[in-house]
């Protein structure tokens, strides 16, 4: 469980969603974040990565890139891809009531931050320990 | 992600979808595959249970709310049924009531 990487970079692929819970999980329960959280964390990073599989582009290597880290007293999420986070056509979506991820990620984390340039878009989440907020 | 769509001859209309595992954006699809099954049969009372479900996100969440709204708009029944601590708390964190047992 100490043991968890602090960067991971995935295929922009949904079938690789299951890593990036593992890994968040494994960073939160290293973090010390309590069972709830630990899950909210899960949660808020999965919607994370899947906005970055639906909505990004992946880097010229194919990959979506995630690191984890400790600042401030808090356990920070980033997932970086290189997309506009545009929205797809909801005509051309095939599953009703899509959108809600970010809303969800705000009720689940302490802080969302997405951040869009021409090279793309990094989408930072922030959770602290119950303890402490 | 698996799923069973179970139907009591008893009462017509009325249809169980189970679903087991992690319910995520790769398994979303399958999730509205059974929820458009149900109901091209005529379902009036729909029970999601989710007792065996270990993950759900936003994708998935989406499909119930769409389903709970088409029931409604028909004078239908929409049940979510959770087990799962973590499941119930994000499901009411975003606003989705669950019940503890199958109606």
């Amino acid at each position: 469980m100490l043991a968890c990487p602090e960067r991971l970079e995935l295929p922009a692929d949904p079938s690789e969603l299951v890593t990036a819970r593992r890994f968040a999980d494994c960073a939160a329960a290293r973090f010390g974040l309590d069972e709830p959280e630990r899950y909210q964390f899960t949660f808020a990073a999965n919607e994370a990565v899947s906005n970055a599989i639906e909505h990004g582009e992946p880097s010229p290597e194919g990959t979506i890139r995630i690191h984890v880290a400790e600042e401030d007293g808090a356990l920070v999420f980033e997932v970086e891809d290189h997309g506009t986070f545009a929205p797809s056509p909801a005509a051309l979506d095939p599953l009703p009531e899509r959108g809600r991820g970010l809303a969800f990620m705000a009720a689940t984390v302490d802080e969302v931050d997405v951040r869009r340039s021409v090279s793309g878009t990094v989408v930072r989440l922030c959770k602290r320990r119950a303890a402490a907020a | 992600m698996s799923y069973i769509l179970g139907h009591s001859a008893a009462e017509p209309g009325w249809y169980v979808i189970t679903v087991g595992g992690e319910c995520d954006l790769n398994a979303a699809p399958s999730l509205s595959v059974a929820v458009e099954a149900a109901f091209q049969r005529g379902v009036d009372t729909m029970v999601v249970d989710l007792k065996e479900t270990t993950f759900i996100d936003s994708t998935a969440i989406g499909v119930l709310l769409a389903a709970r709204e088409r029931l409604r708009g028909s004078g239908g029944r929409f049940e979510v049924v959770c087990g799962t601590p973590n499941v119930v708390r994000v499901l009411e964190i975003v606003g989705v009531e669950t019940v503890a047992g199958v109606p």
